[in-house]
């Protein structure tokens, strides 16, 4: 599984993207959507891991225009804010979404779940 | 009059909310941050359990710093938000405007960077201090520079310049477009500007002004 992460809190994603790769998960990390649209350009994703709430463009627009040209790809939002208001964004769009701090085997878990549930 | 008090209510309650919701979510990220390299030196340190491989000190001591630097982090929010939440305990006092000005942009910050703009530190020649509502001046400069964020230039930075002039202190918003501001804002900020004998002058293509007596009784 190759997976993208993107979170403008760069110590956060980081140290994220460390942890996973120790669990057999190969992760970049990005600290916008910018960044993450330049890493798509050049790389294979399975999976984006999103930040909800992010300068300029948060999560759920940019899971939108990763959409529009890598429509295989799936999706994870992560997200320190838990308004119900994102939360019903986050079901309407069928996409896990998961309150910060994160569980790291939790996290795992749900980005196997999120691979098996929506297959190729 | 008792639209005008509704007014400020609902205006206080939707600042306050706002702006709660913004210390939580920020406190939140230093959590999340503590969590994972707290997490990273466990990994490690089962790593070490399970290879033999020593653990590298210099990477202990640089994770245990960001943990550090996080605990820091979350301990100056908590001291902004104590602060905001006391702004509210009397309804007129003598306040160092530098400081709520400073702590109002310092709350707002996060919010303003969701529309890609940079709040700059206050820079102001002297102290200056003025007799108000210390809440509700905290309101209305955040609906006026939260207004000014929809029209900022390419700058894509805000400043605000304190100027004294007689009694009156004026706040100076500038690097701004102009642009017609709604009418419903536009009525919020003049209400809660009059209940603080202050002048909002927002007609000025590239700044808004506001003008606040130094005594308000």
């Amino acid at each position: 599984m190759r997976v993208l992460l993107v979170d403008d809190e760069i110590d956060y994603v980081s140290t994220l993207a460390e942890r996973l790769s120790f669990r057999g998960i190969e992760a970049q990390w990005a600290s916008c959507g910018q960044d993450a649209m330049k890493y798509l350009e050049t790389n294979q994703y399975d999976l984006a891991v999103l930040d909800v709430k992010m300068p300029k463009i948060g999560g759920i627009e940019l899971k939108k225009e990763i959409e529009k040209k890598y429509p295989y790809m799936k999706f994870i939002y992560l997200t320190g804010h838990g308004s119900e208001d994102d939360y019903q964004k986050g079901v309407a769009d069928s996409v896990y979404y998961l309150i910060k701090p994160v569980n790291i085997e939790e996290l795992v878990k749900i980005m196997k779940k999120t691979m098996e549930e929506n297959p190729n | 009059m008792n639209r005008q008090i509704e007014s400020i209510g609902n205006s206080g309650l939707h600042y306050f909310g706002s702006m709660s919701a913004s210390i939580a979510h920020e406190i939140k990220n230093a959590l999340a941050i503590t969590n994972e390299n707290a997490g990273l030196m466990e990994d490690l340190s089962l790593m070490v359990i399970k290879s033999g491989q020593p653990l590298d000190p210099e990477r202990i001591a640089r994770l245990s710093r960001k943990v550090m630097d996080q605990i820091k982090r979350a301990d100056n929010i908590v001291k902004k938000m104590s602060l905001f939440a006391h702004s509210v305990d009397e309804p007129v006092k003598e306040i160092s405007l530098n400081e709520i000005l400073e702590l109002t942009l310092d709350l707002g910050r996060r919010s303003a960077l969701s529309y890609g703009v940079t709040l700059a530190p206050v820079e102001c020649e002297r102290a200056l201090s003025i007799q108000t509502n210390p809440f509700l001046l905290m309101n209305l400069l955040w609906l006026v520079i939260k207004s000014a964020c929809t029209r900022v230039n390419s700058n894509k930075k805000i400043e605000v310049l304190v100027s004294k002039e007689d009694k009156r202190v004026n706040l100076c918003i500038i690097n701004l477009l102009p642009c017609q501001q709604g009418e419903e804002k536009k009525r919020e900020i003049i209400t809660l500007a009059n209940f603080l004998d202050a002048e909002v002058d927002m007609n000025n293509k590239e700044r808004i002004v506001i003008a606040l007596n130094e005594n308000k009784a």
